[in-house]
């Protein structure tokens, strides 16, 4: 994927109204070992400004990893990555600006909906006032606003999990990351969901990067595919026009 | 057909009208079990406070009720030992105060170890669990050299909470490490990482808040600790709310001062455990 040249950026809209464009996405070169086994080896990736890229692959070919560096999670032992032409390689998870949705359900369980949701607002110091509007708006655009004052434990699956995605769009990031958010769900809600998720991200005009093993979501979401073997991209994702 | 049919029903029906009997007869009789079961160990919790009670309420003559020995719990005075309520001031200080070490101690290193080093968590257990296996007269021993240092600087009471520390470890880890395995700490650390939470953030107003029954189970362990703690604080020449008690029991002539201020800590504990427990279940119920 190495030097694709960057032809358009979409441009978004922030909470006080003001433009914000979205950004290009590049690793270079990431490489990641645990002991002995090669988890990823010398990928080079590229993310177009507001494109939705779906990395496909088997359990253990490496697209958690690539999704975890990208995220500040872990640290990769070679390469670099740059969003929006700035060097974030060394930059600790918390200080990247990345919104992350997780396999695993990930919202606090101490807290209501509208807390979860406001929680990254409220460490950006984010007035109360503001911080509940922009939560009941994000909880909105996810359709949950009704379930603001909820705990987690009383919400579905797919609720929790469009909860989270609300969770991770509060907080305008730079770009979304979705490491198989819909793989713990049933497939009538899943289909649902994906569909949704598509739709925000098409609406926030967001750089996401979506991880998973199900060729099926992975052709119906994505602006393009890479499909991962071993480590690598395989296809370096060639294929450019998902069906 | 039909006739079949209708015997199968009632037989059935039958056959579940005798399950739900028996299902009855035994749950009578896992009843009965219980409340025996229940009655004999309140029994024998019940009876010895009770008479410790009457005990402490008996007056100067044989069968009359006073209450001089509870009044005596803040006025009695012993030569050269301290009041008995500077005692209990004592060691409710040193309780919160190993329990507020211990927890600071404890949380965000078994936070740290569950999330980054992994492989260091056998060590950190072997470690936290020690002091189980070690005699508090070995403790002492090894203590000792210590302590005549420490004694240089501050002849406080309060400075047993070294040692108090390291005697509470084993029963908070255990119960903290029970609380941490009840959440997932990864997946909920990562996410509010990935929100912008620093480690502080993290462990202070997501881990903890989560783990609040662990959290609350291990100051309660702690607390109860501290309160029952004799032996060292008598080997190392302290004296906190035990040790009085103890010399109170050596010294005294009114005995019934000694059962009331033994009765007057537990009611403590009981009322530290109702809060604490009460504390738990309005968390669990929430919602």
């Amino acid at each position: 994927m190495r030097g694709r040249l960057v032809t358009s950026s979409p441009v978004t809209r922030t909470q006080d109204g003001a433009a914000r464009t979205a950004v290009e996405v590049r690793m270079e070169g990431l490489s990641r070992h645990y002991g002995p086994v090669v988890a990823l080896d010398r990928l080079d990736l590229t993310l177009r400004p507001g494109e939705l890229v779906v990395l496909l692959g088997p359990s253990g070919c490496g697209k958690t990893t690539t999704l975890r560096l990208l995220a500040g999670l872990e640290d990769a032992d070679v390469g670099r990555i740059f969003v929006g032409g700035r060097d974030i390689t060394r930059v600790p998870a918390s200080k990247r600006d990345m919104g992350m949705v997780f396999q695993a359900y990930s919202l606090f369980p101490h807290m209501t909906v509208r807390q979860n949701v406001a929680f990254g607002l409220r460490l950006r110091r984010v007035g109360a006032a503001q911080r509940d509007k922009r939560a009941l708006e994000m909880l909105d655009l996810v359709s949950l606003s009704t379930q603001a004052d909820r705990y987690p434990h009383q919400l579905s699956g797919g609720q929790q999990q469009r909860v989270a995605l609300a969770r991770a769009l509060a907080i305008e990031p730079q770009v979304l990351l979705l490491d198989e958010p819909l793989s713990a769900l049933d497939a009538k809600v899943r289909a649902q969901l994906r569909d949704e998720i598509r739709r925000i991200q098409l609406e926030v005009g967001i750089t996401t990067l979506f991880v998973t093993h199900d060729q099926e979501e992975a052709l119906s979401m994505a602006d393009r595919v890479g499909v991962m073997r071993n480590g690598r991209d395989e296809n370096e994702l060639s294929c450019t026009d998902p069906v | 057909m039909a006739a079949v049919t209708a015997l199968n029903e009632s037989a059935t029906a039958a056959s579940a009208g005798r399950t739900r009997g028996m299902q009855a007869g035994r749950r009578r009789r896992l009843n009965v079990f219980r409340y025996v079961v229940f009655t004999v160990f309140g029994l024998f919790f019940l009876v010895p406070l009770l008479a410790m009670l009457r005990f402490s309420l008996e007056g100067a003559t044989l069968g009359t009720w006073s209450l001089t020995a509870w009044r005596q719990i803040a006025s009695y005075q012993n030569s050269g030992i301290p009041p008995l309520l500077s005692s209990i001031e004592i060691t409710l200080e040193l309780a919160v105060i190993t329990s507020v070490v211990v927890l600071v101690l404890l949380v965000p290193t078994m936070v740290w170890v569950r999330l980054r080093v992994q492989w260091l968590a056998r060590t950190i257990e072997f470690l936290c669990l020690l002091p189980l296996t070690i005699p508090a007269i070995v403790l002492v021993v090894g203590l000792g050299e210590i302590y005549n240092k420490i004694r240089h600087f501050s002849l406080s009471a309060l400075m047993l909470f070294w040692v108090y520390v390291i005697l509470a470890l084993p029963y908070a880890y255990r119960a903290l490490a029970a609380g941490l395995t009840a959440i997932d700490v990864t997946t909920l650390s990562e996410a509010a990482r990935s929100l912008g939470a620093s480690w502080f953030t993290v462990i202070v107003r997501v881990i903890a808040p989560n783990m609040r029954a662990a959290i609350l189970n291990a100051l309660l362990l702690t607390a109860a600790l501290v309160l029952g703690e004799f032996t060292i604080a008598y080997l190392l020449l302290y004296t906190n709310l035990q040790v009085e008690l103890y010399s109170i029991s050596r010294t005294t002539p009114n005995a019934s001062v000694l059962f009331s201020a033994s009765l007057a800590a537990l009611l403590f504990a009981f009322v530290l455990l109702l809060i604490l427990a009460y504390a738990g279940r309005r968390r669990r119920g929430r919602g």
